[in-house]
């Protein structure tokens, strides 16, 4: 970290500072869409900036790991050309939620390991963050706060700056050289921030979990999966619902997973890659025909597996979800993050009508 | 940084028939400093391109060579290696890799080895068998166990032939139903394990093939005695990228492509998921 | 990324998404958090729309036979050729013997021009479209306007929820998740099914029967000695709403069951939402002239918009021999390209601009996003052409000109055909199960578009049956075999599932449409 500088900048003077950095670089930033959609998404005009932005319900995670991108072109000739494709654009995403933000640095560490993945991690260098924390869940599908996801972030969790709302004015809380260098955009707008400034933070964060009406019980699920102590049953009954759709996976700032296509046409074409997800049965079966994941509740225990297992957990360094509730407006049956885990905190509990019937003696015969 | 998904480029430089349905490959590297420098071991596995159709994950069938390319034994099952199937000594083929961990060799040094191979899955234990033999006074006794759907359906016909008369290993085949040339056993595999005399305290034991034959020959494996992590074996998965990325080929929380496709009995028994 | 906001082409619940567009290219979809309809949700089909726009197999370029081989040629030519050819049969045969067969997925402006090409070029009205259409002849317009005809909005009201039919999750996802919810809250439910699915799992009455329309009409008219539970369900209900998927049933049995329902609106207070099955289903209804294909008989010209005939159409292929000209406008070659004289390359839903009804009757506008591939058209620009080389005069050469020019009025009623459906016989031995198609799944999986959409091939790769546990072990048939199934007009091998959904005797599949009995052996 290349300073821990705290400014203040006040709210009329942001989109000042917003057009300084959309003379730099592409500023994803907070506007209204069509059918009055609230975005994180280019800024053609600074007068689009949309200070009042809720939640995007496209992750930004998608601009770093696009939903198809072209990995590289290939042309017959003498034996065959191959060219890679990269996006080395620069982009500041102005206004990004703490949670977005803990799942790029997911998908970073992701992307990183083992074999690095030079097509993500080309846009993430290029890619600077200037958050924004959350005094209140923009959305009542948020429960950022049952999952380490939020609502603000400390130092080191990856953000370039990060904005807190006070009143009439942001804390702009600066953790990189890049944050400085963005702040050095239009320094004439920042003042120091003074101690009220953080004491009126301090304030305004303290109680905010109390504002938060999603409660999803992670921790249990996270036990109960590790342990494979869930019911198949109960598997069964939450599968049937699932229509396949593949909604929780795109929008969820964790999920990585895609597959790898070829195209071609007169002596020349492309390999590609889209996103995937694990609910279809073509997800895993082989080219024999044969599917060791062939049954619907299989596929959704196996994603529950995957956001909520200490074995994940461990090899990721987190839980794979941060509570943005985005899986809660998208899934159209009822099978989301949370519904999932309220069911899986009472699986297997006692029936309500308790310890006397338990306790009943077996008659003799 | 090295870009993964991009492959190299290699040309076939032999292709030679096993069955009606299955070919071996030889492929070379145009670029005489990547031949040089590819190295892997008996176990991983390459991408293998056919551009305009997609890749196919096919295991390395040649023990490691310096810098003479590799071989690989294709049977044709997709859309991939249906194309691969077409394709004629001189044709360029992508190849990214090589991919995956790899048989413990070193592990078995001083002890005896038993290889058991079902159909398909002898290939990658012929790159583990030309390993061993290479260092042949490494190891005690080595005995192969091969069972074939068919007479037809053996792969490396000559070649079992040479390392039966070669003094080196025990070899023995079997196959499922026989033909009018076929004057050898007629059974599943593990009908072979009472032609010979095994130690399981001081033998590893390799298998490859087929699901439900592997489920077979570990029953009887740990019937005999052999310790958990004496048994080894592959595992297949459904795969895109082999680099641990898309998803595809995970069982539990192990991917196949980073985590395997070797693994011992010990490692699967306790999955989450059906291996 | 930027997003262009549009309307899903596939079905009639008209989901408002955005197209993801990136350097020029349609990279994704996401679903629009605020529409109405959509609400930030999307089907499988809804979020796999973009996977066919950049296929290789698109059509980029005009094609014309010759010599038994399609060849690329220029528009000009192919437009020329379609004219000569329309306006020869005209001379010949006289206009009537000249046809047009759209679909459900053709915009409001093309089937404005279409109305016109046929009116003024060639004073037909033999403009056919999606068959089912004209049941609607003889059904009174109240169960689609007016106060008694339900929007999805309406659902969470209604206290009784009464589904005719079956996979509604499958093929309508937006009214089924409103109704699983409303079934969450405490609203009860009752399907009348062949089928058991998720929400007759969820119902709290099942009728599972392979005749809907009769239990329609016995609940219509009173018929039987005592009231049954479904109809003590109907008295008890203050604001029941019936639901039923078009063209889930063969036309006469859909006229039958369409007629009970509005005997069912005369008595009790009941609301109906009728679920057209594409995305413009309604408002081709608007528009619908001419029959089946028993009606076509006599054509001597047709032209195909976006839709696949002879790859689905019982009778189709024996009317092609009478043809002197088959014309197909389409995004690839499909069964009835291979038929065609000529072959019109145009863009799809993400490539063009138009109005669709979804099946509340909602008006939408799609937008282009991107250009089409090679020389592809949008389809209204291709009528447009085709109108003015016909001589029609002012049609309008932007979108914008055909829009003002469209006239959206209703055609009147119609007799009822008179040619019988194919009806089930009860046939002598060996033949075991009486199979009967799962209509909508049919017309899904048949679809063009999504035969041309990656993730719905790779997870549709097989043809499979259904088949109840029971009759499994009476006919020795295990989960995963490849089965033979033939009988009356039904011909195909399919994958065996086990599943007690379906009740004894019954196969109920969606890749064949003839009912009858059948046998099933177990291919080599």
């Amino acid at each position: 970290m290349a300073s821990e500088a705290r400014h203040v900048i006040q709210r009329e003077a942001v989109p000042a500072w917003v057009a300084a950095l959309m003379a730099e670089a592409m500023v994803i930033g907070p506007r209204r869409g069509s059918a009055g959609d609230a975005e994180l998404a280019p800024l053609t005009a600074v007068e689009e900036l949309d200070l009042g932005y809720t939640h995007d319900l496209l992750p930004p995670t998608r601009y770093l790991l696009p939903p198809s991108e072209v990995l590289f072109r290939f042309q017959d000739g003498d034996g065959v050309r191959l060219e890679p494709q990269y996006d080395d654009r620069r982009r500041i995403f102005f206004g990004i939620r703490s949670c977005d933000v803990k799942g790029i640095r997911y998908q970073e560490q992701f992307f990183q390991r083992d074999f690095p993945d030079i097509y993500f991690l080309t846009r993430r260098a290029n890619a600077s963050l200037v958050s924004l924390a959350c005094p209140a869940p923009p959305l009542p599908t948020c429960f950022c706060t049952c999952c380490d996801g939020g609502p603000t972030l400390q130092s080191g969790e990856g953000y370039d700056i990060q904005l807190t709302p006070l009143a009439g004015r942001y804390l702009a809380e600066v953790d990189s050289e890049t944050g400085e260098r963005l702040v050095s955009k239009a320094p004439e707008l920042f003042q120091e921030a003074r101690a009220a400034d953080l004491s009126e933070r301090d304030r305004i964060l303290a109680g905010v979990e109390q504002r938060f009406s999603t409660t999803a019980y992670l921790a249990r699920g996270i036990a109960k999966l590790t342990n494979d102590a869930v019911p198949a049953a109960l598997w069964e009954e939450l599968a049937e619902r699932c229509i396949r759709c593949g909604g929780c996976t795109y929008l969820c700032p964790l999920c990585t997973c895609f597959t790898v296509c070829d195209r071609r046409r007169n002596g020349q074409g492309e390999r590609f890659r889209r996103w995937d997800h694990c609910l279809l049965s073509g997800f895993t079966r082989e080219a024999s025909g044969h599917n060791p994941r062939a049954e619907k509740a299989q596929q959704f225990k196996r994603r529950f597996f995957h956001k909520l297992s200490y074995q994940y957990l461990e090899r990721e360094g987190r839980p794979g979800c941060v509570g943005c509730g985005r899986c809660l407006t998208t899934c159209m049956m009822g099978v989301d993050m949370a519904a999932v885990l309220m069911r899986l905190r009472d699986a297997g509990r006692r029936p309500k009508w308790g310890p006397a019937w338990a306790a009943k003696p077996k008659t003799s015969p | 940084m090295e870009n993964i998904y991009l492959p190299h480029l290699t040309k076939i430089t032999e292709v030679r028939p096993e069955t009606p349905d299955t070919l071996t490959f030889h492929l070379g590297f145009d670029d005489p400093g990547l031949a040089r420098a590819f190295t892997f071991r008996p176990g991983q596995f390459v991408e293998v391109s056919v551009f305009g159709v997609g890749e196919a994950p096919i295991g390395f069938a040649s023990g490691p060579t310096n810098g003479d390319g590799f071989e690989i034994t294709v049977k044709a099952m997709g859309s991939v290696t249906r194309a691969l199937h077409r394709f004629q000594p001189g044709d360029a083929v992508g190849i990214r890799g090589p991919f995956g961990n790899s048989f413990p060799v070193e592990e078995a040094k001083g002890l005896d080895v038993v290889i058991v191979a079902g159909g398909i899955g002898l290939p990658p234990l012929r790159s583990l068998l030309e390993a061993i033999l290479a260092a042949r006074s490494a190891f005690g006794t080595v005995t192969l166990l091969y069972g074939a759907r068919t007479p037809v359906d053996r792969v490396y016909k000559g070649e079992l032939e040479r390392w039966r008369s070669g003094g080196d290993l025990i070899v023995l085949e079997t196959v499922d139903a026989g033909d009018d040339t076929w004057t050898g056993p007629v059974g599943v595999v593990t009908t072979l394990f009472s032609r010979i005399t095994l130690d399981p305290a001081r033998t590893v034991a390799y298998t490859c093939g087929p699901p439900v034959m592997i489920k077979f020959v570990i029953q009887d494996l740990l019937r005999m005695g052999f310790a958990e992590d004496r048994i080894v074996s592959t595992l297949e998965r459904y795969m895109k990228c082999g680099v641990g990325k898309c998803g595809h080929c995970t069982i539990g929380h192990m991917y196949v492509c980073v985590d395997g496709p070797v693994f011992t009995y010990k490692q699967i028994k306790d999955l989450p998921e059906p291996p | 990324m930027q997003r262009v906001l549009t309307v899903c082409p596939h079905c009639s619940c008209g989901c408002g998404l955005y197209l993801l567009v990136d350097r020029g290219e349609v990279v994704g979809v996401m679903p629009s958090a605020g529409h109405p309809v959509s609400r930030g949700s999307l089907c499988l089909k809804g979020w796999t729309s973009f996977q066919h726009l950049r296929r290789s197999e698109r059509l980029e370029s005009p094609h014309i036979r010759k010599n038994g081989e399609l060849e690329a040629v220029s528009w000009d030519l192919a437009l020329s050729r379609v004219i000569e050819g329309l306006q020869g049969v005209r001379e010949t045969h006289g206009g009537q013997a000249v046809g047009f067969w759209a679909s459900g997925r053709t915009t409001n402006e093309e089937l404005s021009l279409l109305d016109r090409i046929a009116t003024e070029g060639f004073e037909t009205q033999a403009v056919w479209l999606d068959p089912c259409l004209h049941t609607m002849d003889h059904v009174p317009g109240s169960l689609l306007e007016g106060p008694r005809a339900a929007r999805f909005d309406e659902i969470p009201a209604a206290d009784l929820l009464v589904i005719f039919g079956q996979n509604l999750h499958e093929h309508h996802p937006q009214v089924a998740s409103r109704i699983l919810r409303a079934m969450d809250q405490g609203k009860r439910g009752a399907v009348v099914s062949l089928r058991r699915d998720l929400l007759a799992g969820r119902a709290i009455l099942h009728l599972q029967t392979p005749a809907p329309e009769e239990v329609a009409a016995s609940l219509a008219d009173g018929t039987g000695a005592e009231p049954t539970p479904f109809r003590a369900l109907l008295m008890e209900a203050a604001r029941p709403l019936l639901i039923y998927p078009l063209k889930s049933l063969p036309l006469l049995r859909e006229i039958q069951l369409l007629q009970a329902v509005e005997r069912l609106l005369r008595r009790f207070p009941a609301k109906v939402l009728l679920l057209f099955p594409r995305a413009n289903s309604r408002g081709a209804f608007h528009r619908r002239k001419g029959r089946g294909l028993s009606d076509m008989r006599g054509l001597k010209a047709l032209m195909v918009l976006e839709e696949n005939p002879a790859g689905w159409e019982d009778g189709f292929r024996d009317l092609v021999p009478e043809l002197e000209l088959l014309v197909l406008q389409d995004l690839f070659l499909t069964e009835t390209a291979a038929l065609a004289h000529v072959v019109l390359p145009s863009a799809s839903f993400a490539e063009k601009g138009g109005t669709l009804l979804n099946t509340e009757g909602r008006a939408q506008g799609l937008q282009p996003a991107v250009p089409p591939p090679g020389d592809a058209r949008p389809g209204w620009a291709i009528l447009a052409e085709l109108a003015r080389r016909l001589g029609i005069s002012d049609v309008g050469s932007t979108l914008e000109e055909i829009q003002r020019g469209m006239r959206l009025e209703q055609v009147g009623a119609a007799p009822v055909p008179t040619r019988p459906g194919p009806v089930s016989r009860a046939a002598s031995d060996p033949p075991r199960l009486q199979h009967i198609p799962d209509r909508l799944g049919y017309l899904w999986l048949s679809d063009t578009l999504l035969r041309h959409t990656d993730d719905w091939q790779r997870e549709h790769q097989d043809r499979w049956i259904e088949v109840h546990p029971e009759d499994a072990k009476e006919l020795g048939l295990r989960p995963g075999w490849v089965v033979h199934v033939a009988g009356e007009g039904c011909d195909f091998t399919a994958t065996v599932r086990i599943s007690d959904a379906v009740g004894r005797g019954i196969l109920c599949s969606p890749h064949a449409l003839v009912e009858g009995r059948v046998s099933l052996d177990r291919a080599a």
